[in-house]
């Protein structure tokens, strides 16, 4: 069970829910006026997101073996793959432009992919998967994102309640966490056998 | 039209990509995979050791492939190593003349032996003043290994003897002085040693499986306690914990006789070490840019001590249960290491064309020159490394030798 929180956790930090919150919310603006999949957008990019790191858990073992790379080798190259999102979160305070939202199906691009399945996630699903294994790091996927989904689902009370500077700095201090999710990561990899 | 701000972006990250490929997670691979040519190399390297010995016991220290040239020089408590792999060949590949040539190498200690008090320590010609401590510790394991390849107790009373150095030189916090300075009769309390410490804890250790009862369990368990707390920090280790195999083989086999929490960390964490160390290995031999990104090789004598540590503590994952999760781990890590090591050895078609063939066939060479302690690490290491392959959880030899 603490495998699984560990992995939960870690992988809830590389979907950065704060930093998307400003996106989110462009997004679900966008597609009110449209009024085309009003209302539609976080169960939309939320599954999508849940079905592209589920492919990446099931697909860690033969990808790793296809890189020739052990899985405790792979935790230092995540910790890295990690590091540009966390170095933007810390910059901005926020994973995607708002610019970025505007594409015909924002659910799907940029908001599943790359803001919640983006490299970071990616990185640490297959991480997670070769520490834990695949049934827990599948079980971790899932909590993430439903944890991920029910905090940008009241994203907009949270704007009203906390204000934007606020998730700003929530944004920030994810790109803190992820930077002490990718140190752990990497030391883990590196004392592990 | 893709934005050009979405490309730059695509492009930024191919580049990252390919420097983690590159840098972080080179291609890892293994060497020879086959369980038997493995088990070859280790009976090349013990037809090494045992081709090599010298009319008075001593073996040939150093050798250059190029220059077919050995240079005259040697270490005691080398010698005392290789016998010590010696034995371990008799008792585990039954090989008598490994046996016959390790018996002529501990004749030579034997006429070696500095007496002082109520004990005697392996001194070689100008250092008999000041005896190390690693020598006469590895002197202990060797007639420990040969008691337990052949039940022959004939060195039992100079095993007690030899022991009886290293507790004369142990200190109140579990640690050793590293020599008893014989003209001032006091112990060197200056010098210091990494390894000393994991050696005379692994030659207490099997003090007390041969003679139970008469208290070397207390200064075995003394030394472990020292090891696994205190010597990182004395000895200013910069990445603990010091990847130190006689330990490996100390707690193998202390495990039986109960390990601490504390101590169970330290062996968890050692297996980390040495199997960073093995990945790191695998890394350099899986591209050019492994190898060039992760430096050079290291000798078989350093590359041996990683699979002999290793095996050491697969045999304490494999006897405690605390560690059991690591235990598939370590046999892969093993199974890597000695395939390394198998495919790193020179073979007699290599070998021929050099100007002593039987100094270069089954040795491993680095910048090309071997020492005898190459094969000797390298030997005990995928001999062991084997035996985690096998789930032989003992390290005594099933039968004996007469």
């Amino acid at each position: 069970m603490t495998d699984i929180l560990r992995a939960a956790v870690g992988i809830f930090a590389t979907l950065a829910p704060f930093g998307l919150i400003p996106a989110f919310l462009a997004a679900s603006r966008d597609a009110r006026e449209e009024n085309a999949r009003a209302g539609r957008t976080l169960p939309l990019a939320g599954i999508t997101a849940l079905v592209v790191l589920l492919v990446a858990v099931l697909l860690a073992d033969p990808f790793l073996d296809f890189l020739d790379v052990s899985a405790e080798n792979f935790q230092a190259a995540a910790a890295v793959i990690m590091l540009p999102l966390a170095a933007r979160l810390l910059w901005s305070g926020h994973s995607l432009g708002l610019s970025d939202v505007a594409t015909s199906r924002p659910w799907l691009l940029p908001l599943a992919i790359p803001g919640l399945a983006g490299p970071a996630s990616l990185g640490a699903v297959v991480a997670y998967s070769g520490r834990y294994g695949e049934a827990d790091a599948a079980i971790a996927v899932a909590i993430a994102i439903m944890a991920a989904s029910a905090l940008l689902y009241a994203a907009g009370f949270l704007q009203r309640a906390l204000g934007e500077r606020a998730i700003g700095v929530l944004g920030r201090l994810s790109g803190a966490l992820i930077v002490a999710i990718a140190v752990e990561l990497a030391v883990d990899g590196v004392r592990s056998v | 039209m893709i934005a050009r701000g979405t490309l730059l972006s695509f492009g930024l990250w191919i580049v990252l990509l390919a420097f983690v490929r590159v840098a972080v997670i080179p291609p890892e691979s293994c060497g020879v995979e086959s369980e038997e040519r493995i088990a070859e190399a280790a009976v090349a390297a013990a037809a090494w050791m045992t081709r090599n010995q010298n009319a008075d016991g001593t073996y040939v220290y150093l050798y250059y492939n190029e220059s077919d040239t050995s240079p005259i020089a040697y270490n005691e408590v080398r010698h005392a190593g290789v016998t010590m792999s010696l034995y371990q060949a008799a008792g585990r590949l039954g090989d008598r003349e490994a046996l016959a040539t390790a018996d002529n190498a501990l004749a030579w200690m034997e006429e070696n032996l500095v007496r002082h008090d109520d004990w005697a320590a392996l001194a070689s010609e100008g250092r008999a003043d000041r005896p190390a401590l690693g020598a006469s510790a590895l002197m202990v394991v060797s007639m420990a290994e040969r008691r337990l390849a052949t039940a022959d107790t004939q060195y039992d009373d100079l095993m007690r003897e030899v022991g009886r150095y290293l507790t004369a030189l142990q200190r109140d916090d579990g640690g050793f002085h590293v020599a008893w300075q014989i003209d001032i009769d006091a112990p060197d309390t200056v010098g210091r040693s990494r390894f000393y410490p994991g050696e005379a804890l692994w030659a207490l250790a099997l003090l007390h499986e041969a003679f139970p009862g008469e208290g070397w369990d207390s200064h075995a368990r003394d030394a472990l306690q020292f090891v696994t707390t205190l010597r990182d920090d004395v000895e200013d280790v910069d990445f603990p914990p010091l990847a130190d195999q006689w330990t490996a083989y100390g707690l193998a086999e202390m495990v039986e006789w109960g390990l601490t929490d504390q101590q169970i960390d330290y062996a968890r964490d050692l297996a980390g070490r040495f199997g960073l160390l093995v990945r790191t290995a695998s890394q350099r031999e899986g591209s050019w840019y492994g190898s060039l990104v992760r430096g050079e090789d290291a000798r078989a004598s350093g590359v041996g001590t990683w699979a002999e540590g290793l095996a050491g503590l697969w045999r304490v994952a494999a006897n405690d249960d605390r560690l059991a999760d690591i235990k598939n781990k370590t046999e892969e890590r093993l199974h890597c290491i000695a395939g390394i090591l198998a495919d790193r050895q020179f073979d007699a078609e290599e070998a021929a064309g050099y100007g002593t063939p039987g100094l270069v066939e089954g040795a491993w060479f680095h910048e090309g020159e071997t020492r005898m302690d190459d094969q000797q690490h390298a030997f005990s290491g995928i001999t062991y490394a084997l035996d985690a392959l096998a789930e032989h959880k003992m390290r005594e030899p099933e039968e004996t030798l007469e």
